[in-house]
C-alpha cells in the first residue's frame, strides 16, 4: 500500500468520469489533509462541493487502506450544514453517488425540517456517516437527551454557503453549535464555503472563533471569473415612462420576447406581491404560455415549490417568476437567461442572480435589467460598471445577540442540562460572544431560571432549574416540549394557511392581509384568482374565482435598502452623467428627465448635497437627497426630524426611498434655521437617535422578533394554534410593559442595538454625516415636485414624529376641519 | 378640561378624563370594559406579560374612588377577560378593601366567570340595569330599538379618528352620544379600540391622556 492511495483513487475516479481536478480543489485537499481549518471562496456550480468532500474520503481511505470498502456503521464522520433545505437533497445525491461508485459503504443522510419522523428516529438509533442539515436542525439535535453520543466519531464540519448565514441569527446558531461540538471533539476540523463577499477574512474569523490563527487556518480562492452579459431594457419613450412606481409592467411587452428567445428564463422580482402580479400579467399577455410558466415564492406551499424546482431542473418550464426564494438552491442547468425586474439593490445580489443562468463552468451568464421607474435607469448603468470593477458588499456579523443565547441555553437545559462555567467558557470562544461579560451572563442565567425581574412571579417563565450538582436543566416536560417546537430564529407575522375548500394546500399568507378582506372578496395568490369562502382555525378556505377586480396581497419585509457599495456606484454614475462624460445607453435614455430635474432644481454632483423645499395643499415639504439607501435615510430622517422638533413644536410625516427622504408638515419647516444650527452634525448622534427611537414602532417590531427567539412568545403546538386576532397588539404591549417595569432589560437593549447597527446602520450614517459636512449644501425652493422628489412624495408608508402637545394638535386639526366644511 | 357635564333624562352626569363617568344624583361611578386578567390571558396564550397593567387598572379605580367618594360602582361589562388566573385573587382582595361601597356588574360577553363567583364577592349582577328611565347594558345591539329608555353601554371601545393637513391623523378613545344612547370608552389599559363614524348632531368627547376635549 502506498501512502498516497486515497488521493490516487479519487483522482482516478475523477478521470474515469472525464473530469479534471481544478487547481483550487487540489489546494483545498492539501490544506485539509494537513489538518487546517479554512474557508473556500468559490461560486456555485464550480465544483466546490467536491473540493471539500473528497479530502474527507481521501483521509478515510488512507486511514483504512484495506478495509475502507467493507467497514460499515462507522458513526457520524462529517456534518454538512447548509442554509437551505432545497440544497440538501442535491448535495445528498452528489455525495451518495460518489461513495457508491467508489465502493465505500457510507450512508449519506439528510436531517432537515421536511425529513420524516421515522427517518429521524432511524438516525437517532444509528447515525449515517454524513449528515446534511440546517442550523436549526442541529439545535433540535442538541435538545435531545444524550445527544453527545451522536458526535463521538465526528471529524469535520462543513458549512456551505456561509455568506448566507453570516450576518444572520442562523449564523449565530451555527457558531454556537460549533462551539459545543468543538468541546465534545477537540480535534474537530471546520471548513466554510462562501461566495465572494467584501469581508472574507472576517467571515473566516467568525466561522472559527478563537480557533482562528494565521498558521492553522487558511482562505482558498477559486478565482473563477464568470463571463457576464448585461442588457438593460429601455423604454421606447422616456418622456412617458413613469417617475415612480415599483411594478415595472410598462415594459412587459419587451419582456415576453426575451422569454420566447430563450429555452428557460428566471424572472426575479423583489417582492412576493410583485411576483404574483407579473405572473398574472405575463399569462394575460401570452395565454399560450399556460402550463409552461410557473410561480415560485416563499409563501407558496412547499410541495408546489418542490414541483417547480424539479420542473426547472428537468427543463420543462419556459419561465419561472420568482423572488429571492430562488437566489440559492438547486442547480438549474436548463436556465439560459435571467430577467431582473426593478433594482436589485446590491451588486452581489445582481451577480448572484445573473449567475443562475449559464450554470456550467465556462458558460456565459446573461441577465436583463427591467427598470420600474425612470431613475432606475441610472442604477442600471451603475450596475453595468460594477461588474467590471467588481467590488463586493460585506456581510457584517451580528455581535452578542442575547435572544439566540437564551434559546441555546434552554436547548442545552432541555437535553442533558449544562454547567454554567463550562458553557460560558465555550460560548466566549465563539466570535459572536467573545465580549460577553460576567454580568450579562448572570443576567441571562437569572432570566432563564426566574423570568427576570418583570416575570419573576410567574412559574411558566422559570423554565430552567438548578439541581444540587449545579446543573441547569429543564424538568417540566411541557416546557421542554414547547421549547423543542420553537427552536429557530426566523420570525414572521402570524400566517394563515390558504386551502381550497375541496382540499389542497396553496401556501400561507400574512394574517394582516386576510384581515383586510371580507368573505366573498377576491384576491390573487399562487398565480390563481381566488375567492375567500371562510376563515376557520388559522386557515383561509378559498375557491377559484373569475373576474378582474382582485386584490394582490402585499407582504411585508420586501423593502430592501441599497447597499453602500451600490449607492457609491450610483453617485459616481450620476456624476459622469452630469459631466457628460459617458455614452452609456441608459444615461442617454434618461437624459430628458435629468434635464427636467436640472431646470427645476439642480442635478447634485458628488460634492453637493441637495435639499428641496416646496409647498402644496398638504403643507410644507422638504426633500433631502443623500442617495444612501432606505436604511440610512430612515435613521437620518429621524435624526433631522428630531433635531428640528427640538427647535419648534412641530409634527412630521416622514417618507423615504433609496435616493432620499421627505419631511412633511402642516406648518412651515424651518430648514433654513436648522441648517444654520448644523442639523447634520455627527455630534450627539447616538443620543439624538435614541431619544427619537424611544417608543417608536421600529423598536417595538424589533423587540417582537427578539421576544420570539428568546422564547417569550409561543406560537402553539401544531394543530392547536391559537386565535391570534386579539393577541396581535401584544407586540407593542410587551415592549411598553418591559421598558416601564424593567429598564435595563437586556432584550430591550438588544432591540435598540439591532436597530442602531443593522436597521439604521449607525456606522454608515455617521460616515454620511461626516461626508455632508464637506459637501456644498444646496437649498432650492421648487415650484413643483421634481423628478427626484416625486417618487418619495407619493409613498404612502410613512413614519410619524411630533413634538407638539397632543391637545394643540387636536385643536389645530379641529380648526382645519372647520375650514374644510 | 378634566370633566364634562351632560344631562340625560333629567339626571346630571360628569364625564371624566379617566374614561369613567359619575352619576351625580346617585353618587354612582360608572366604568366599562376594564378587561382585568388580560395579562394572565396573554401569558396563558404564550405571550410573556407581567401583571403590572392589571394592578395599574385597579390603582386608577382607587384614585377615582378617593376623589369622588361614590356610594356605588357600576361596571358595564367585560370586567374580567377570560380564564380564571391569579389576577382574580388580586381583584378579590381589592374588592374586600371597599366594604362600604356597593358594586354592581352588568354582565358582558367576555365575562366567562359565572354570576355566582361575583355574587360571592358581594357584587350584584345584572343582564341589564335600569334606573330613572336610563338603561345600562354591556352591548347595545342586544337592546331592541323600540325601547324608549336612554341606553348607556360599552362593549365596542369607541374611538374617534381626527385628520389634519400634512397627512396627520390621530385616534383617541371617546364618549359617543346621540339622542337615544351613549357609548362609553373602554377603561382597561390593555384594550384595543374601534373607530366610530359620528353623524352630524352627535356628541363626541375624546379622552387624551388626562384631558377631555369636545370634538363635536
Amino acid at each position: 500500500m502506498n501512502k498516497n492511495q486515497g488521493r490516487q483513487l479519487i483522482e482516478k475516479w475523477f478521470s474515469n468520469n472525464n473530469w479534471e481536478v481544478f487547481p483550487f480543489q487540489k489546494d483545498v485537499w492539501n490544506a485539509f489533509l494537513t489538518g487546517k481549518n479554512g474557508l473556500l471562496n468559490a461560486p456555485t456550480g464550480s465544483g466546490k462541493t467536491f473540493a471539500l468532500w473528497m479530502p474527507n474520503l481521501i483521509r478515510w481511505i488512507d486511514n483504512h487502506p484495506n478495509t475502507y470498502q467493507t467497514l460499515e456503521n462507522n458513526g457520524l464522520q462529517v456534518l454538512w450544514i447548509t442554509p437551505l433545505r432545497a440544497l440538501a437533497k442535491d448535495i445528498q445525491n452528489a455525495l451518495q453517488s460518489s461513495v457508491d461508485e467508489l465502493g465505500i459503504p457510507w450512508e449519506i443522510g439528510r436531517r432537515t425540517g421536511d425529513v420524516s419522523t421515522s427517518i429521524k428516529q432511524k438516525q437517532n438509533r444509528k447515525m449515517p456517516e454524513v449528515l446534511i442539515t440546517t442550523p436549526e436542525s442541529i439545535h433540535v439535535l442538541l435538545a435531545q437527551k444524550n445527544y453527545a453520543r451522536h458526535f463521538k466519531k465526528l471529524q469535520c464540519v462543513v458549512v456551505d454557503e456561509w455568506h448566507e448565514l453570516l450576518g444572520s441569527k442562523r449564523g449565530i446558531q451555527t457558531e454556537l453549535a460549533r462551539s459545543r461540538l468543538k468541546a465534545l471533539r477537540p480535534d474537530l476540523q471546520t471548513w466554510g464555503i462562501s461566495a465572494t463577499i467584501g469581508n472574507l477574512n472576517e467571515a473566516l474569523e467568525v466561522l472559527l472563533g478563537d480557533d482562528h490563527s494565521d498558521d492553522r487556518s487558511t482562505i482558498i480562492r477559486a478565482n473563477i471569473k464568470k463571463e457576464m452579459k448585461i442588457t438593460t431594457i429601455l423604454p421606447d419613450k422616456v418622456e412617458t415612462f413613469p417617475w415612480s412606481g415599483h411594478l415595472g409592467l410598462n415594459l412587459l411587452h419587451k419582456v415576453t420576447p426575451i422569454i420566447d428567445a430563450h429555452t428557460s428564463t428566471l424572472v426575479f422580482t423583489n417582492t412576493r406581491g410583485q411576483a404574483e402580479v407579473w405572473f398574472q400579467n405575463i399569462l394575460a399577455a401570452r395565454p399560450d404560455y399556460a402550463g409552461q410558466i410557473a410561480l415560485h415564492h416563499g409563501s407558496l406551499d412547499r410541495e408546489v415549490r418542490n414541483w417547480v424546482e424539479q420542473a426547472l431542473h428537468e427543463g420543462i418550464l419556459k419561465a419561472v417568476v420568482c423572488t429571492s426564494s430562488l437566489d440559492l438552491g438547486v442547480d438549474f442547468r436548463p436556465v439560459d437567461t435571467v430577467i431582473q425586474i426593478g433594482s436589485p439593490k446590491g451588486v452581489a445580489r445582481f451577480l448572484q442572480r445573473a449567475g443562475r443562468s449559464g450554470h456550467r463552468p465556462g458558460a456565459v451568464s446573461s441577465i436583463y435589467f427591467v427598470p420600474t421607474h425612470a431613475l432606475e435607469l441610472v442604477e442600471a448603468a451603475a450596475l453595468k460598471s460594477a461588474v467590471d470593477e467588481s467590488e463586493m458588499e460585506s456581510r457584517d456579523p451580528i455581535l452578542k445577540p442575547i435572544d439566540v443565547l437564551v434559546q441555546y441555553l434552554v436547548t442545552l437545559a432541555v437535553s442533558d442540562g449544562f454547567l454554567p462555567d463550562e458553557i460560558f467558557a465555550e460560548v466566549r470562544k465563539s466570535f459572536a460572544y467573545q465580549t460577553l461579560t460576567d454580568s450579562e451572563w448572570d443576567w441571562i442565567l437569572t432570566f432563564i431560571t426566574t423570568g427576570g425581574k418583570s416575570l419573576g412571579k410567574y412559574p411558566e417563565y422559570s423554565k430552567v432549574i438548578v439541581d444540587e450538582d449545579g446543573l441547569f436543566k429543564v424538568v417540566d416536560r411541557k416546557i421542554a416540549r414547547r421549547h423543542r417546537m420553537s427552536i429557530g430564529t426566523i420570525t414572521s407575522d402570524s400566517m394563515l394557511r390558504v386551502k381550497y375548500l375541496s382540499g389542497g394546500n396553496l401556501g400561507s399568507i400574512e394574517e394582516t392581509f386576510i384581515a383586510s378582506l371580507n368573505i366573498g372578496d377576491k384576491f390573487w395568490f399562487a398565480g390563481r384568482n381566488l375567492e375567500l369562502i371562510q376563515l376557520k382555525e388559522m386557515t383561509a378556505y378559498v375557491r377559484r374565482a373569475k373576474g378582474t377586480k382582485s386584490k394582490v396581497p402585499s407582504w411585508q419585509g420586501g423593502r430592501m435598502s441599497l447597499s453602500s457599495n451600490m449607492s457609491k456606484l450610483l453617485r459616481s454614475t450620476m456624476q459622469k452623467a452630469i459631466d457628460g462624460n459617458t455614452d452609456m445607453v441608459e444615461i442617454n435614455a434618461i437624459q430628458p428627465i435629468l434635464e427636467v430635474q436640472k431646470s427645476w432644481s439642480i442635478l447634485p454632483g458628488e460634492d453637493q448635497f441637495l435639499i428641496e423645499k416646496s409647498y402644496s395643499r398638504e403643507g410644507c415639504h422638504v426633500f433631502f437627497y443623500p442617495f444612501e439607501g432606505r436604511y440610512v435615510h430612515e435613521g437620518m430622517s429621524t435624526l433631522v426630524a428630531h433635531r428640528i422638533s427640538k427647535m419648534v413644536p412641530i409634527t412630521f410625516s416622514i417618507a423615504m426611498n433609496d435616493y432620499g427622504f421627505e419631511l412633511l408638515s402642516d406648518q412651515d419647516i424651518p430648514i433654513e434655521k436648522a441648517l444654520e444650527n448644523n442639523v447634520f452634525s455627527p455630534d450627539n448622534l447616538i443620543e439624538d437617535i435614541s431619544a427619537s427611537l424611544n417608543n417608536s414602532e421600529m423598536a417595538k417590531r424589533k423587540f417582537w422578533e427578539i421576544a420570539q427567539v428568546a422564547g417569550l412568545v409561543f406560537h402553539g403546538f401544531p394543530g392547536e394554534q391559537r386565535k391570534t386576532k386579539h393577541l396581535r397588539m401584544s407586540s407593542g404591549l410587551m415592549f411598553d410593559v418591559f421598558t416601564e417595569y424593567e429598564p435595563g432589560h437586556l432584550l430591550i437593549q438588544q432591540a435598540f442595538d439591532e436597530i442602531m447597527f443593522f436597521q439604521l446602520d449607525e456606522l454608515r450614517l455617521r460616515k454620511v454625516l461626516l461626508k455632508i459636512q464637506k459637501q456644498e449644501i444646496v437649498l432650492n425652493q421648487t415650484k413643483r415636485f421634481t423628478p427626484y422628489a416625486f417618487p418619495i412624495m407619493v409613498d404612502r408608508l410613512r413614519e410619524k414624529m411630533s413634538s407638539e402637545k397632543l391637545i394643540d394638535r387636536v385643536k389645530k386639526m379641529q380648526t382645519q376641519l372647520e375650514k374644510h366644511v | 378640561m378634566k370633566e364634562f357635564s351632560i344631562t340625560i333624562s333629567g339626571q346630571s352626569f360628569l364625564l371624566l378624563a379617566q374614561k369613567a363617568m359619575l352619576w351625580k344624583e346617585e353618587e354612582m361611578l360608572i366604568i366599562s370594559d376594564v378587561h382585568l386578567g388580560k395579562a394572565g390571558h396573554f401569558r396563558k396564550n404564550g405571550i410573556a406579560l407581567p401583571s403590572s397593567s392589571n394592578d395599574d387598572n385597579l390603582h386608577q379605580i382607587d384614585e377615582l374612588i378617593q376623589k369622588w367618594n361614590p356610594k356605588t360602582i357600576l361596571f358595564l361589562g367585560d370586567l374580567f377577560h377570560s380564564e380564571k388566573n391569579e389576577e382574580w385573587n388580586t381583584f378579590k382582595e381589592w374588592r374586600q378593601s371597599y366594604k362600604s361601597i356597593s358594586f354592581k356588574l352588568v354582565m358582558g360577553n367576555h365575562e366567562i366567570y359565572p354570576q355566582t363567583d361575583y355574587e360571592l364577592l358581594g357584587i350584584e349582577c345584572y343582564t341589564h340595569y335600569h334606573k330613572s328611565d336610563i338603561l345600562f347594558v354591556h352591548d347595545n345591539s342586544d337592546v331592541k330599538t323600540t325601547s324608549d329608555m336612554f341606553c348607556i353601554s360599552g362593549h365596542i371601545h369607541p374611538a374617534i379618528r381626527l385628520k389634519g393637513k400634512g397627512r396627520q391623523s390621530l385616534r383617541f378613545p371617546c364618549f359617543y352620544k346621540n339622542e337615544i344612547s351613549m357609548l362609553m370608552p373602554a377603561f382597561g389599559n390593555l384594550t384595543g379600540t374601534y373607530s366610530i363614524k359620528p353623524k352630524k348632531n352627535d356628541t363626541v368627547i375624546a379622552t387624551l391622556d388626562d384631558q377631555l376635549i369636545r370634538i363635536q
